[in-house]
């Protein structure tokens, strides 16, 4: 009885319309605030005394950066449970948490690279952060692709499991990159412990956009799990249940 | 913005479409599927039907 709670998180019926009805708040409410973070951060922020307002990349570049650290964790996570305990659940987390990461860590590579251009004058070079965030990319690639290399696919299950925990290794490398390599990257300016560098006019509206994009995170998780809840258990009584009483 | 203007915008481009398509995505292909599903299901009942 005391486990109750989590072997519900094992149940396809349970986490589809548990995940619907969350769903129907959360998204709107992500959406809203990513807007109102980047209207607060293009429009109301003080332009930077250095960079002027290419700063204002920052309001972007920095949350899908950091959510998509998170999300590798994320991804490793549900490979460990799906590994351990065998919960499909889990295992479709995984899958549906690598093209999520992988576009996440595109943008940031993306954004990275126009901010680079009007403030180091380049917009590529191959320092310690940026090639490290080139192998967090190509790591929830590389799951994926591994996922459909296989036709066994409680083998490629296996295998993209062994795989995310193996490539969580990189994830402190990128973050410690700027500190432990002399790299063109600046440090980081929002600090756990001590002040952070960066003034609270343009602080604000960056945490306010951390948090929205985080939000939209798990909201795009749970629209890529049921979306894969039910193709993969469209044969079971609960998903007919779900799309005939849909209408 | 100084001459910044057009990689701020760029930026802001870029992070809209692709976090849009990401949300638009999902939703979309959830209500094909649903339609598919709901397509199979009728024809099996009325093959049932058929059947019984």
């Amino acid at each position: 009885m005391a486990w109750a709670w989590f072997h519900r998180l094992g149940s396809s019926p349970w986490i589809y319309r548990f995940s619907g009805s969350l769903l129907g708040y959360l998204l709107p409410l992500a959406m809203t605030l990513v807007v109102v973070g980047s209207i607060w951060g293009l429009a109301f922020s003080p332009p930077d005394f250095r960079q002027g307002n290419s700063y204002r990349i920052i309001y972007i570049h920095v949350p899908v950066s950091v959510v998509s650290l998170a999300g590798y964790y994320v991804m490793a996570i549900a490979g460990a449970v799906s590994l351990i305990w065998r919960l499909k659940v889990a295992d479709m987390m995984m899958r549906v948490a690598a093209p999520i990461g992988a576009a996440l860590t595109f943008l940031a590579l993306l954004t990275g690279a126009v901010w680079g251009k009007p403030t180091w004058g380049t917009y590529w070079v191959w320092d310690a952060r940026i090639t490290s965030m080139v192998v967090l990319l190509f790591l929830y690639l590389g799951v994926y692709a591994l996922y459909e290399a296989y036709d066994n696919k409680a083998l490629a299950s296996k295998a993209c499991a062994i795989l995310s925990l193996v490539g969580t290794v990189n994830i402190p490398i990128i973050y410690k990159s700027v500190d432990w390599w002399y790299s063109l990257h600046q440090p980081a300016s929002i600090k756990f412990t001590g002040g952070s560098t960066i003034d609270p006019s343009m602080l604000y509206p960056l945490l306010l956009m951390i948090f929205s994009v985080y939000l939209l995170y798990a909201c795009l998780l749970l629209m890529g799990l049921r979306l894969t809840l039910l193709e993969t258990e469209a044969k079971t009584a609960w998903a007919r249940k779900e799309v005939m009483g849909a209408q | 913005m100084a001459g910044h203007g057009p990689y701020v915008w760029a930026s802001y481009a870029a992070f809209t479409l692709v976090l849009g398509a990401m949300i638009i995505a999902p939703l979309w292909r959830l209500a094909a599927l649903k339609r598919r599903l709901k397509q199979r299901y009728v024809a099996l009942e009325k093959a049932q039907a058929v059947k019984e």
